[in-house]
């Protein structure tokens, strides 16, 4: 029983141009993922949690929010414990909130500037636990304050009363309170100071440990995706274009993983001049064939005729290009 | 700085980074002041510069390129307009020619230069923004550039395009760079030498491989432990976060975080101290460390 799994996931938007014309966005197609948890329990602390990297416009977030039904895909089916809930509306939809949680970027945002912290962290367990007395509540929410780092004696305080830290702190004590085995975190260290960035990191990687929450990291932080996930999926143009163990960055196959790797600056200062030439391509017209043939420096006659397919070419490895 | 070198500047945010760049370009926003010291520009002082004396400095000789491409450009003008008018409030040029020197700076950058330099800054992408804000920063040679964390919110394909051309500009232009950011990896790429704010104070300076390297300053070590490229196994990133300003402690202002604090860094401001040649270090620890080497090799 796969936890959650997607098939031929698609999401467009569709803008007006003009009066009569309509545009079609295709932010994510085609796109099928299984993400296994059982697998990997009592596999080592990092196993289950998977990466997702690719340029902004890749589509990431609008796959973050399809997996975590925050939005409905246009096409394709979800399935999450070998039930459809690619079409359920959002009140059949509490058994699997309540083990899929979602982080966002910018956590200050998306804390309730008029709710103090109690009233903040108690909301999660007055919804899925609705059965809870309030004593159990505020010990659990001391319990969980302390596990993230913040001062329990805080419960008063609102969030505009904590640094940006803090807040991120609150935002993933609010995520992990009703013990989800999945956490989505979409860009939580971007934009972070290196001290806080690790300490995140580290925050991940003990709760993962204490609670058995697997994460879903989506991130342009390759450093990060390497320090935190076992697996790590690669999107490029709406589609995921390869599928790798972390741990075997340099048997990445795909032009455009290598390209992504050979961006990333090198520590020595021998920083060498190659990066990837061009744009991320328009999502309301991506070039046929393969999106990536005009960036693509390996191309050949088939890439710009035929879109690869994803194929496997090792028992955890996949890739859609047609070199291989 | 030297000529021809590029500097990083790296610290946590709130430590005095961005108000070093706008001190320089005398532009800290009040009610903000420069309260002491000088910036001199070959043998120049240019806080004591004339109003419209520093003018002709800033675009001309200091230029500075911001982290939000986006607000560098006023909407409603083109790209090209505005790499124009800079040209223009600088040099008198017969008509054309502010435009030929505007494209083939943005040619030099690798940007398709007619079609944005109609172009309004909301049709470009994040990446070209930013390398049509170096253009403009770039247009008329500066000696010295300023980046205040101009590829920190980029992708890592864009900024390893961005850091390729500072790093041409670099070789070929003879200019020196001041390249501010929070981003350690970044900063190795480009820079030959760093100096590490803390609290407002630069607390490390020196070659950037050395330091890396070797830190010496107890903030520096614990800044490379918290980055997952540089600390192979466990992060072990610093406790806490960077102090108030307002309410900085008395003595060193890391000592609440350093993990070696002693009694001296409670109550002693550590002063710059010059451990090898062009490296120096402000922390009590390091400073008796070097002197019972010295005693011991003494006696």
């Amino acid at each position: 029983m796969t936890f959650l799994s997607g098939r031929n996931l698609g999401k467009s938007y569709f803008t007006s141009k003009g009066l009569w014309h309509k545009e079609e966005i295709r932010a994510v197609y085609d796109v099928s993922l299984d993400l296994d948890l059982e697998n990997a329990r009592g596999a080592g602390s990092r196993s289950g949690n998977t990466g997702l990297v690719g340029e902004s416009g890749s589509g990431k977030s609008t796959l973050a929010r399809l997996i975590s039904r925050l939005e409905k895909p246009t096409t394709g089916s979800l399935r999450f414990k070998d039930e459809a809930i690619g079409d359920l509306p959002e009140k059949m939809l509490l058994p699997f909130r309540r083990q899929v949680q979602v982080i966002f970027q910018d956590a200050a945002a998306s804390l309730n500037p008029r709710h103090t912290v109690e009233k903040i962290l108690s909301e999660p367990l007055r919804n899925f636990f609705p059965g809870m007395k309030r004593k159990e509540r505020l010990e659990r929410i001391t319990e969980i304050m302390g596990q993230v780092g913040l001062s329990p004696d805080h419960f008063e305080r609102f969030p505009h009363e904590f640094s940006g830290g803090q807040k991120r702190r609150l935002a993933i004590a609010r995520a992990v309170i009703i013990n989800p085995d999945l956490l989505i975190c979409d860009e939580v260290t971007s934009g972070l100071d290196v001290s806080l960035q690790g300490q995140l990191l580290n925050l991940f990687l003990e709760l993962g440990d204490r609670f058995g929450v697997h994460y879903l990291l989506v991130s342009h932080d390759l450093p990060a995706v390497r320090y935190l996930c076992r697996r790590v999926l690669v999107m490029y143009a709406g589609r995921i274009v390869e599928d790798f163990p972390a741990a075997e960055m340099a048997a990445s196959i795909h032009p455009y993983t290598r390209a992504l790797l050979e961006s990333e600056p090198s520590l020595d200062g021998s920083f060498s001049p190659r990066f990837l030439p061009g744009e991320p391509p328009d999502p309301s017209a991506y070039p046929t064939g393969c999106p990536f043939h005009p960036r693509c420096s390996e191309k050949k006659a088939v890439c710009s005729e035929q879109a690869p397919i994803f194929k496997k070419v090792a028992d955890n490895h996949g890739t859609a290009c047609h070199l291989t | 700085m030297k000529e021809g070198r590029c500097l990083a500047l790296i610290g946590e945010s709130g430590a005095g980074k961005s108000i070093t760049a706008l001190s320089l370009l005398r532009i800290v926003p009040p009610p903000g002041k420069i309260t002491g010291g000088e910036v001199i520009l070959d043998n120049r002082d240019l806080l004591k510069l004339g109003k419209e004396e520093m003018r002709l400095v800033r675009g001309e000789e200091l230029a500075l390129v911001f982290q939000d491409s986006l607000s560098t450009f006023n909407p409603v003008r083109t790209v090209g307009g505005h790499i124009c008018e800079t040209i223009n409030a600088h040099r008198r040029l017969p008509n054309g020619q502010a435009k030929e020197m505007a494209l083939e700076k943005m040619a030099d950058l690798g940007l398709p230069a007619g079609r944005v330099f109609r172009s309004f800054p909301f049709q470009l992408s994040g990446g070209m923004r930013q390398r049509a804000a170096l253009a403009m920063a770039l247009c008329l040679h500066p000696r010295i550039l300023i980046t205040d964390e101009a590829t920190t919110s980029l992708d890592v394909t864009l900024q390893a395009q961005v850091l390729h051309y500072l790093k041409k500009h670099l070789e070929d232009c003879c200019m020196s760079i001041l390249f501010i950011t929070h981003d350690l990896a970044a900063a190795a790429a480009v820079a030959d030498q760093v100096a590490v704010i803390y609290a407002g104070r630069i607390v490390e300076k020196g070659q950037l491989k050395k330091v890396f390297k070797q830190p010496l300053h107890p903030y520096t070590q614990a800044l490379l432990r918290s980055h997952p490229s540089f600390c192979p196994g466990t992060l072990k990133p610093i406790q806490g976060s960077p102090p108030d300003l307002a309410l900085l402690p008395e003595g060193c202002s890391f000592y609440p975080r350093c993990p070696e604090a002693a009694g001296i860094c409670l109550s002693r401001v550590p002063e710059m101290l010059e451990v090898d040649s062009g490296r120096q270090v402000a922390c009590h620890l390091v400073k008796s460390a070097i002197l019972t080497k010295g005693e011991i090799a003494a006696s």
